[in-house]
């Protein structure tokens, strides 16, 4: 690993596991994943509370070292790496929650507007809209400050098109309020997640020119977006593999080992 | 080019005036017209009406008619289904007649109570054939279903099949014009929201838009409900060979007591709750003035204008004029072709769109259509009195398509056993006695239930 000329513990050299396993917070992690699951277990086993109930106090618990482990990467890596540890993780349980839908939507047999993973279905549309340009921009960020190669390329392309899914989406939920404003049928309090790009009736499906393509004009939006998050996931764990030395010793990397 | 199968083109009256309503948009009079019906001398007669109803538009469709469905729906863009399982005779006539021998007594039997429920056993497995066909021949079809029972045929289709189905009536346009006329205000200057299930959706706003803002119109339907006399709507044929008007005294009553108006007539709604018709209150059938056998009026009727009818179709003694209906078919062809959007009323599976109403039964609501297709909007949670008035019906609902997808008998008895109307009227002995006589009665018109 390229080192900079500043840099003195051997120790703290970055490698993908370092930045992305729990390293010197094993324990803490172990610790707040039994407090995390006996806590999630009792409350909503007494409160009867839902699925999303007990997805937050296992987020809220897990924070805490979490938020431990970043402030370390920043202290003894720098930015760019501790913004690729938040990403890596945020994105992965993004990943989870597709997954969960998924399994809710296809072993389960619920519908797709039950199938509502580990959180509450809360405007589906912003919310996603606002993560994925999120994503698209820290991957941006990240390749400015050192991260390069052939994924790390792929994953910019892969979340730019991912977020253009979204905005179609966005758009179209706009037009579907706007419409039925027009229609005299507003205020309505939410209409249903609409069809993006990609998938059953989606711009694609809709299109004049294009075929019937199994899967890309076919699959329901849960698992097209399944699909998504999971290339991204892919490529951005690729990525990070691959082109961790160069954000953090590259010429325009701003990474740092120790202080 | 578009592509619009008709299947059971051979309900004559119905085809011609949904051709007509599509066939008065510009832009859809080259679309390709399959008719297919099982009754080649029916299917003759909607040929010719249709080249009539195109020469009355000056359009130029290209319009086949065949006897085989799978040539009549590949590649087709949409399709509309119009048919009745087992007709008149033997259908209609057995749903009527063995349960009056014991006791039990309907008026429409085409969506729930025990005639409903065997209508419905004879038509969900010919949908089932049907959406299989689609979805070898046209996948992508927008098939707009007109068949009764609604709710219990597009619930099995939701659960058996991928096909977009969107169930079809006009009883929400068509009671808010009836209203519109009651309280005298007209139906341009209305808007409503109206959800529920088929047949037993409710206005939960109705109002108009002022000069100083929004005008709760309920006020005016309370007063027209205080009068003495509840408003009539068409006219049926007496006992005596006379014609008297129908009464909507049964719907007027439910908004008394529920403080919101349903969609379905009051002949239809006395029969889907346990109130109204009594064997041994024949005062309550004179007080809601409620038409017993009202159906079967309906189809002699119908039987006997029709034969004069197509006798004069084929001899093309009948002039063909069209003025475009409040049905809802044509308007989504359009709005999906053309992209110009629209509201509409349509039955499709309940994923998230009313609240306390179980997940996938078939529901009423609000429907967006334009280039995107059909897009169900979310009304979110109804009154607890309304939801849990229709969850009376749902259950029923619920067994029916259990027994027809799973082929168990058990789920006969038990629906029959829970609908409200013939609960109240007879014992479990005769509930089950009744279903197998009319199992028995229809033969190889059902499948076998084990």
């Amino acid at each position: 690993m390229h080192m900079n000329g500043n840099t003195h513990a051997v120790d703290d050299r970055l490698s993908f596991w370092g930045i992305f396993g729990p390293g010197r917070y094993t324990l803490a992690f172990a610790v707040a994943a039994a407090v995390a699951a006996l806590l999630a277990g009792v409350i909503a086993w007494q409160a009867q509370m839902p699925i999303w109930g007990g997805t937050l106090i296992v987020a809220g618990v897990l924070a805490i070292p979490l938020a431990l482990k970043w402030q370390d990467d920043l202290r003894r890596y720098g930015a760019a790496a501790a913004a690729l540890s938040i990403l890596l993780v945020l994105q992965a349980f993004h990943t989870l929650e597709h997954i969960v839908q998924v399994i809710q939507f296809y072993a389960l047999d619920r519908p797709g507007s039950q199938s509502f993973g580990l959180l509450s279905s809360l405007n589906a549309e912003w919310v996603h809209f606002t993560w994925n340009w999120l994503v698209f921009g820290l991957v941006v960020f990240l390749y400015a400050r050192g991260l390069r190669g052939i994924w790390a390329k792929l994953l910019i392309a892969w979340a730019f098109l991912h977020g253009v899914e979204h905005t179609y989406m966005l758009v179209r939920y706009f037009q579907v309020l706007n419409e039925l404003a027009q229609l005299g049928v507003a205020p309505l309090p939410v209409t249903q997640a609409q069809p993006g790009i990609l998938g059953r009736d989606g711009w694609l499906a809709l299109s004049e020119w294009c075929g019937r393509i199994p899967g890309l004009t076919t699959a329901p939006r849960v698992a097209i977006h399944f699909w998504w998050n999971a290339g991204e996931i892919l490529l951005l764990a690729l990525a990070a593999w691959k082109g961790l030395a160069g954000l953090v010793g590259g010429e325009k990397g701003i990474g740092r080992l120790g202080d | 080019m578009t592509k619009i199968s008709f299947i059971g083109a051979g309900s004559t009256v119905f085809a011609k005036n949904l051709l007509g309503d599509i066939l008065s948009y510009p832009e859809l009079r080259d679309a390709t017209i399959s008719l297919f019906d099982v009754n080649p001398e029916r299917l003759r007669t909607s040929e010719i009406v249709a080249h009539k109803i195109a020469e009355f538009f000056g359009a130029s469709p290209k319009i086949e008619a065949t006897l085989d469905r799978r040539a009549s729906l590949a590649g087709a863009d949409f399709a509309i289904s119009m048919f009745q399982v087992g007709g008149y005779k033997p259908g209609t006539v057995i749903d009527f007649e063995i349960p009056k021998k014991y006791g039990l007594r309907q008026t429409i039997a085409d969506t729930l109570g025990i005639g409903g429920i065997m209508r419905a056993l004879r038509t969900i497995p010919v949908f089932l054939d049907i959406a299989r066909d689609m979805e070898e021949l046209c996948p992508d079809v927008t098939f707009l279903q007109y068949v009764n029972p609604m709710a219990m045929n597009c619930w099995a289709l939701s659960r058996a099949s991928s096909i977009k189905t969107v169930g079809l009536c006009h009883s929400v346009q068509g009671t808010a014009e009836q209203l519109a006329g009651d309280i005298g205000v007209p139906i341009e200057e209305i808007n409503y929201i109206c959800a529920g299930i088929n047949h037993m959706a409710f206005y939960l706003r109705f109002e108009r838009k002022t000069a100083t803002g929004v005008e709760d119109l309920y006020p005016r339907i309370a007063a027209v409900a205080q009068q003495p006399k509840a408003p009539e709507r068409g006219s049926t044929t007496r006992s005596d060979g006379g014609v008297a008007g129908l009464s909507d005294a049964v719907r007027y009553e439910m908004f008394r007591r529920l403080g919101y108006f349903v969609t379905e007539s009051s002949e239809h709604f006395s029969e889907y709750v346990p109130w109204f018709i009594k064997r041994d209150r024949p005062d309550l059938i004179e007080q809601f003035d409620i038409p017993l056998d009202e159906y079967i009026v309906r189809c002699e009727r119908q039987i006997a204008g029709w034969e004069a009818a197509r006798a004069a179709f084929e001899r093309g003694e009948l002039e063909i004029t069209h003025q475009r209906s409040h049905e809802y078919g044509s308007g989504i062809v359009h709005s999906i072709v053309t992209g110009q959007p629209r509201v509409v009323y349509g039955n499709v599976a309940n994923r998230g769109l009313i609240d306390n109403l179980p997940q996938g039964c078939c529901v009423e609501v609000p429907v967006l259509v334009d280039k995107n297709g059909l897009q169900p909007t979310k009304i979110g949670t109804l009154p607890p009195h309304l939801a849990a008035l229709m969850r009376t019906n749902v259950n029923v609902q619920e067994l029916v398509v259990e027994a027809a997808l799973t082929g168990k008998r058990e789920h006969i008895y038990h629906a029959a056993m829970l609908d409200p109307h013939t609960a109240a009227e007879l014992s479990l002995d005769q509930i089950w006695h009744l279903v197998d006589d009319l199992i028995e009665a229809h033969g190889d018109w059902l499948p076998k239930y084990q």
